[in-house]
């Protein structure tokens, strides 16, 4: 019996070092927290024809959206840790809900180790062209006058455009009234009619109100200068400190998978960001191809984390 | 861009093999599902709704708007060959399309019929062509007041134009209404009857409720209901040869009939097809100079209320493509695959996809075309779908059922919420629930809420900007009217009732 036992154990051990070596030798599943189309699908899908392509593998992509993320979150998170289940994970998920949840089923910080970023969308604050102000500077301004008076759209509560304005009040010391809508579109739809004066949006989902002159441009919430649009200042240059934040997408891994295997993923996805084929599909979409290293994406996460539960306790919101 | 321009971006979508391909698809399921009293049009949109997610966004829409459309062709064929409705909406065909039957002029009925359709279908079209742009424009400038009264209006004419009982009517929106409120607030982020579940946090799906109270229960009624009527006339291809009295009789009442369904199509929360075939019905009755002839085989009791339907069909799109709202429960599953294919419907969709709207406008012209040839050298074969026995249908349905809830978001859940909503749903509708209603409550309810509330967030507190605004101002005057107006009709004693 003792002998069967160890035999066991020892074949367990031998399959867990032999999968190491020659991983991947099946189809590795990525879990996605939402439905298809949109940017965390295209990264999950773009990135895993890469995979395939390049490890010889099948790489499938699970849609399982709903739950604020937490379906797929979970699931993901009780996975063997042995690099055959990855989590396409973004902002809300891996940095948001923590803080916005008083109690969400899986730990993001604990369950969870980086593989690499995968994609970025710069964010921009965009104001109506009716607006009696034209720069980020007179913005200020205007919102300094008037607390309270400046009314601002996001995709809905919790959301990243409705904590980066609520980052922006709270580093500028603003007074700014948030309108909830369902989903990115209507809140740039809402900017472009006047219903509301300001938004943070996506620099895609509003280039067609950019073009057409119903939004002017105003500041972008990054650290740096965006690409897409080289003219429009940061929030930083605008006088507004610390203001660092775009839409991004990672992949993740369970906690416990082995860092040869996190390793080699983080190396084969910088290559395949490199392609140029990669990069079109990409930035069409709005999103810039992101590689980074895995220590680089922990600090960010830790930034984001501590950042976001920040935000969250001084605006006092909560989705409960 | 001109008028032109857009319909040739229209027809290099439309006529590309693969959308031509779903385009046909489509339009014959819709009139096989047309064509079985049993099943119908919502039951297969509901079915094909999770397999449109695996297609390209217009080819899915361009398949499911086939199905709709073509399922109002082939409803008309049941109820003119065995007095039983094949869809909700060509109920009123039974009433002189079965009697012609009886007179053996069957053939008659089922050409005359299908050359309504087409021409209504091809009038609500141009319709559509003409004024979405337009529209879409002036939506743009729409705020929340303005969609909120919009709705309501939708709601007012949803429960003061219904069929039947108007309690159960709007005890069945409430209902609706319920259901849609399941789910995450989104003015204030609280969640409503989730109990914990992560599964519920974004409500329950339009996937899950339409095949519960239209999947589910049709299977489960339909095993109930016993066929009465023999199929027992031949159609044939000379049968079907209209006479020139017949085609001189309905030119008139196709025109009208037409008219009066695009009209009730474009009004969102009118239930489409079945309010408009009963509308143009009673419009012809109350213009003929033979009012006694209806409800014995006359040709305008069916040519009118035919082609009401079908421009019905094509031009509750209108309001659904330009503002996204709504108008009925097909529209507003049409308006889920939008939103699963990461398209917010809304007045920006024309702009932002071209592509996606005038395919689907052509699309409409091509399928029309498709069902008038498939139609007339067929019609043998649609006439016998009739006896296709149940034993294999029903199951098949249901295996269907399962299958498409789980592929929408890969979550078993949503499979045992069908199943506990569908018996709830059955037991309901065998009390006289109406499903359509409901769906409408479900989808609209959040909406108005929603726009409600944000309003009032916008005005501070103020209820005078649904005055102020003047969109809002004037569809709250027509709700206002409309009210007014059914309660005074129904004070007043139907002229009928006085003339005999």
């Amino acid at each position: 019996m003792k002998r069967l036992l160890a035999a066991a154990i020892a074949a367990i051990v031998a399959s867990g070092a032999a999968a190491q070596d020659d991983y991947p030798n099946r189809a590795i599943t990525i879990l996605v927290p939402f439905a298809p189309g949109g940017v965390v699908d295209l990264a999950s899908r773009t990135i895993g024809e890469g995979l395939s392509r390049r490890l010889g593998q099948e790489v499938i992509v699970e849609n399982r959206a709903g739950g604020s993320g937490f379906i797929a979150a979970t699931a993901a998170a009780q996975a063997d840790p042995d690099g055959y289940t990855l989590f396409m994970g973004e902002a809300g998920t891996l940095t948001i809900n923590p803080s916005l949840f008083e109690d969400t089923p899986y730990d993001a910080e604990a369950d969870f180790t980086t593989v690499s970023t995968i994609t970025d969308t710069p964010l921009i604050l965009v104001a109506n062209k009716n607006a009696d102000f034209k720069t980020f500077e007179e913005f200020l301004a205007a919102a300094r006058a008037e607390p309270g008076r400046i009314t601002y759209s996001s995709a809905g509560i919790g959301t990243l455009n409705h904590l980066a304005p609520e980052w922006m009040a709270m580093e500028g010391d603003l007074d700014i009234q948030h309108i909830p809508y369902k989903g990115g579109r209507p809140a740039a739809t809402a900017v472009a009619s006047g219903e509301v004066d300001i938004s943070v949006v996506s620099y895609s989902s509003t280039k067609p109100f950019i073009d057409s002159g119903d939004v002017v441009v105003l500041a972008t919430t990054s650290a740096e200068r965006i690409d897409p649009s080289p003219d429009t200042p940061t929030m930083q240059e605008g006088g507004v400190p610390n203001i660092d934040t775009s839409q991004w997408t990672g992949l993740m891994a369970p906690a416990g998978t082995p860092d040869s295997i996190l390793d080699m993923l983080n190396s084969t996805i910088a290559e395949i960001l490199a392609e140029p084929e990669v990069a079109k599909t990409l930035t069409e979409a709005g999103a810039a191809p992101y590689p980074s290293s895995r220590a680089d994406f922990d600090a960010m996460l830790d930034r984001l984390r501590g950042q976001f539960a920040t935000i969250i306790e001084t605006a006092g919101i909560s989705a409960q | 861009m001109t008028v032109v321009d857009n319909l040739m971006v229209g027809l290099e979508t439309a006529l590309t093999f693969q959308n031509l391909i779903y385009c046909l698809i489509g339009v014959t399921v819709g009139m096989v599902v047309g064509v079985l009293p049993g099943i119908g049009h919502l039951t297969a949109i509901s079915l094909l709704l999770p397999l449109t997610f695996y297609a390209p966004v217009t080819a899915g829409l361009v398949m499911l708007a086939g199905i709709y459309y073509g399922a109002q062709y082939g409803g008309s064929i049941a109820s003119i060959m065995i007095n039983m409705p094949g869809t909700a909406s060509s109920a009123v065909i039974c009433l002189d399309g079965y009697p012609m039957t009886r007179q053996g002029k069957a053939g008659t009925a089922l050409i005359i019929t299908t050359i309504a359709s087409f021409v209504g279908s091809c009038i609500a079209i141009l319709l559509l062509i003409m004024l979405s742009p337009p529209l879409a424009r002036a939506a743009l400038s729409f705020h929340s007041a303005d969609y909120f009264s919009m709705m309501a209006l939708g709601l007012v004419a949803a429960g003061t134009l219904i069929q039947g009982s108007k309690f159960i009517g709007a005890a069945s929106v409430a209902v609706g209404l319920l259901l849609g409120i399941v789910g995450t607030d989104v003015s204030s982020g609280t969640m409503r009857f989730t109990f914990g579940a992560p599964q519920l946090f974004d409500g329950i799906s339009i996937v899950v409720i339409a095949m519960a109270f239209f999947g589910v229960t049709e299977v489960m009624t339909s095993i109930g209901r016993v066929r009465d009527h023999a199929l027992n006339a031949k159609v044939t291809l000379r049968s079907m040869m209209p006479s020139r009295k017949d085609l001189a009789e309905s030119r008139f009442p196709i025109l009208r009939g037409s008219a009066v369904g695009s009209a009730v199509g474009i009004l969102p929360g009118a239930g489409g097809g079945s309010m408009a075939a009963f509308m143009a019905y009673a419009v012809e009755k109350r213009l003929s100079r033979t009012p006694e002839k209806f409800g014995n085989g006359a040709i305008a009791g069916i040519s009118a209320p035919e082609a009401a339907n079908n421009a019905a069909a094509q031009s509750a799109f209108i309001p659904t493509l330009t503002l996204g709202i709504p108008g009925d429960a097909i529209m507003a599953l049409i308006l889920g695959a939008l939103l699963v294919h990461g398209i917010t419907p809304g007045p920006q969709v024309i702009a932002d996809s071209p592509e996606l709207f005038w395919g689907l406008a052509v699309s409409f012209l091509v399928g029309n075309f498709i069902l008038l040839i498939l139609n007339i050298p067929l019609m043998g074969v649609w006439v016998r779908l009739l006896r296709i026995p149940p034993t294999y249908l029903f199951p098949a349905i249901t295996l269907f059922i399962a299958v498409g809830v789980y592929s929408v978001a890969n979550i078993s859940f949503d499979v045992f919420l069908v199943a506990g909503l569908g018996l709830i749903a059955y037991i309901m509708v065998a009390f006289g629930f109406e499903p359509a209603p409901l769906l409408l409550g479900y989808v609209l309810g959040p909406l108005i809420e929603e726009n409600f509330r944000r309003a009032l967030l916008i005005s501070r507190g103020d209820f005078m900007i649904f005055v102020e605004r003047p969109i809002s101002a004037i569809f709250l005057v027509l709700s206002v009217l409309l009210v007014i107006w059914v309660v005074m009709g129904s004070r007043t004693p139907k002229t009928e009732t006085k003339e005999t």
